[in-house]
């Protein structure tokens, strides 16, 4: 059965013709049926594929040579460490802007994945241009009853990229995979999210969107999406399962689809 | 030499003049911006050279405008023998340095400014949420690595709230569901309806072909579905740019922030300034091109995080006239190098320094290649020049004497811009005083014919539809 793709899979009729829904629809096929639920897993990994929404987000020279519309990846793996916090490892690479993101850091093990202090960032350059790389590493740092967050380059230039309420929780936006489940169940305010560990976006929302049912070849799937905004975070929908897997995120130029899940229980 | 600042022009792109909430806008918040503000002087009578992308670029990069330096529209190509601030800044001992949106045809960036950073996929006009992160990156290493003996200029230009285009073209083909359907929930969320959406709509013909009708020449598929939008999707269109300007501010406090921790805190002059505005419903109309406030009009601030400048803090000039061909002569002033002959800008260092000096009595504005616009203190004038029926592709001036719609406002009674005062005879002095300067102001231009890339199949892509009305409104 065709998909009548959901308005909110930002695509042209350019992308269309090139083939966006026969490609998005494989992508999450494949995303779909890897989707294993290991009880009480311990090492999960997730990998999205990244397809552009408009012309300004992908730019090949003859894109009709192309037989993939895919502009990058994004790997989300996280394992439950003995001392009871996960541990998130972030590879997300994307050829237009030519940055290879890698984002280490440990949250709580609460429904929300509160992050916890000490983070690492570093980010590759591959274009062209002297800047080549950069690494950074962020805590949160008390100051007047309040909590600052904190960036320090290899360097140690340190700088505050925001302030925040300490018992306020924080949540890095990768780790909504896992607690989107949990947090929208209700809808979510005044949620504080901290954007590839970086950029404070304070006052964040998630509201329900809408549902759609996804048809793959073998079977279909009823999706629920959520929004996700806030100040200085402009809109992101994103679709889940009804176990609560994500596996569409769709933000203004780009639409992350789950293309492989693996879980695994080690004790 | 080594006395001379650093300096840091910062600029969004299509971000309306009043989203700034130090200006006290309440739907928006920009604490890094109102930073500025607070560390600095602004300009509130500040306008773009000319409201797109390529041209207000050119302007602030030649301090002439654009139909003085080869760019009068996008996909205009800067003609090669005029220099360009980053050659000027390098020749005279600086490391001028570039990161993010560039957007000047003709001119690459790589061969006047260090680059630091333009994309793996060059930076076209959109894509803030790719370039804009990388571009902070660039800028947060270059201050921890920067260590030669000569000041810098650091370029950064930031794309955002550029990507408000994006969320227009998504949709182009498909119906968007309105906020409600999708997930706002009350009404207080969204900013109001602008006061002129409704207006007397008694335009230039170049508007009305360009902007207005069932197929406009720019962005036509646009237009279609916006002339069935309903109030709240123009409200909730208001209140998507607020959140990618927020964005951009975020990407600016980052960039503030590292700074003030740098050893270079102390010793640096910024500068903030917007290429164009964002209509945002005003004139019930989306991006920028027109003449209209929401488009020319654009923030200019100049501040220093220390005291070592005669910079003052938190002041607002509402008195000067300003212009996108002021950045150059500006930043050259107080790099101590000589200023070009052929610059049309001025330096702003006298009035930020608040000395007494006489100042130009009133803006000149040009948009898509015929319109002009002259802001005095009480009026504003529109005029659109009509295309030569053979075109020979020299910018048009004033010997043509072909001289289309005018449009006056009063700005003391009307600043919304909601009636054209033209045809009032009450106005005719007020009316011949505005063609008078603006005559007088584009007979100094040193207008060159266009060359390179696409610029004279545009000039005719366009006259052709501008030729068709008039002949049409004559017959």
């Amino acid at each position: 059965m065709e998909n009548q793709l959901h308005w909110s899979f930002d695509y042209t009729p350019q992308w269309a013709q090139l083939g966006y829904g026969r490609q998005f629809e494989k992508i999450l096929s494949s995303g779909l049926e890897s989707i294993k639920h290991a009880s009480n897993s311990t090492i999960k990994r997730d990998v999205f594929a990244i397809l552009p929404n408009f012309s300004n987000s992908w730019k090949r020279d003859n894109p009709k040579e192309t037989d993939t519309l895919r502009i990058g990846t994004v790997s989300i793996e996280r394992d439950l460490e003995s001392n009871g916090s996960w541990h998130y490892h972030v590879n997300h690479k994307n050829v237009t802007s030519g940055e290879k993101l890698i984002l280490d850091f440990k949250c709580i093990n609460d429904p929300l994945r509160t992050l916890m202090s000490q983070w690492v960032i570093k980010s590759l350059n591959s274009s062209d241009g002297s800047y080549s790389s950069i690494s950074l590493e962020g805590s949160f740092a008390d100051s007047n009853g309040r909590s600052d967050i904190q960036l320090k380059t290899s360097k140690g230039l340190t700088f505050n990229v925001g302030s925040m309420l300490p018992e306020h929780p924080l949540v890095c936006n990768w780790a909504l995979v896992d607690a989107m489940r949990f947090l929208a169940k209700g809808g979510q305010k005044d949620l504080s999210i901290l954007d590839d560990l970086e950029r404070l976006k304070t006052g964040c929302e998630i509201r329900f969107l809408d549902q759609w049912r996804f048809h793959a070849p073998a079977k279909f799937w009823d999706l629920t999406a959520y929004t996700v905004f806030g100040k200085g975070l402009p809109p992101s929908h994103w679709w889940m399962t009804g176990n609560g897997d994500v596996v569409v995120i769709s933000t203004m130029l780009s639409t992350y689809i789950l293309e492989e899940s693996y879980s695994e229980s080690i004790v | 030499m080594n006395d001379r600042p650093n300096i840091i022009f910062i600029n969004t792109d299509q971000h309306t003049w009043d989203a700034v909430s130090a200006l006290g806008n309440q739907y928006v918040k920009t604490p890094n911006i109102d930073w500025l503000h607070r560390e600095g002087i602004a300009f509130r009578k500040s306008y773009s050279a000319d409201p797109v992308c390529a041209p207000a670029r050119a302007s602030w990069m030649t301090g002439v405008y654009g139909s003085e330096n080869g760019v009068p529209f996008n996909g205009g190509h800067m003609h090669a023998d005029i220099p360009d601030l980053g050659q000027l800044l390098n020749q005279g001992g600086y490391h001028a340095v570039h990161s993010g949106k560039w957007h000047i045809e003709g001119r690459d960036v790589r061969d006047s400014f260090n680059n630091l950073y333009v994309g793996k996929a060059h930076i076209g006009a959109s894509g803030g949420e790719f370039y804009d992160k990388v571009s902070t990156h660039a800028v947060i290493d270059f201050f921890d690595n920067y260590d030669d003996v000569k000041p810098f200029f650091l370029h950064m230009g930031i794309i955002d709230p550029h990507d408000i285009c994006q969320y227009q073209h998504n949709h182009e083909d498909k119906v968007m569901p309105g906020p409600f359907e999708q997930f706002l929930s009350v009404y207080d969320e969204l900013p109001p309806l602008p006061e002129n959406f409704s207006y007397d709509g008694d335009e230039t013909v170049l508007q009305q072909v360009f902007r207005r009708g069932d197929d406009p020449l720019i962005h036509p598929a646009i237009h279609k579905r916006v002339k069935d939008w309903t109030e709240l999707q123009w409200r909730f269109m208001a209140w998507n740019h607020n959140r990618f300007v927020e964005a951009a501010d975020d990407h600016i406090g980052m960039v503030l922030n590292a700074l003030f921790n740098s050893r270079f805190s102390d010793n640096t002059i910024i500068i903030f300034s917007v290429d164009h505005g964002e209509a945002n419903g005003r004139h019930e109309s989306f991006q920028k091109f027109s003449l209209y406030e929401e488009s020319i009009r654009v923030p200019f601030v100049i501040a220093s995080l220390g005291n070592k400048f005669v910079i003052p803090k938190n002041v607002i000039d509402d008195r000067h006239f300003i212009s996108g061909v002021d950045l150059m002569p500006t930043v050259l002033d107080y790099a101590g190098i000589g200023v070009p002959q052929h610059v049309q800008g001025r330096s702003l260092r006298p009035l930020v320094e608040q000395s007494d000096v006489q100042w130009r009595t009133f803006a000149y504005v040009e948009s898509n290649y015929w319109a002009r616009a002259v802001i005095t203190e009480r009026y504003k004038y529109v005029m659109e020049y009509r295309p030569r029926i053979e075109e020979d592709f020299i910018p048009i001036g004033p010997d043509q004497e072909s001289v289309g719609k005018e449009q006056l406002f009063d700005l003391a009674n009307d600043p919304m811009e909601t009636e054209n005062l033209s045809g009032d005879s009450v106005y005719s002095d007020i009316l011949n005083d505005c063609r008078k300067r603006l005559f007088l102001m584009e007979s100094d231009l040193k207008r060159r014919p266009l060359d390179g890339g696409r610029s004279k199949e545009t000039v005719l892509d366009w006259s052709g539809p501008l030729n068709a009305r008039w002949q049409n409104k004559v017959n």
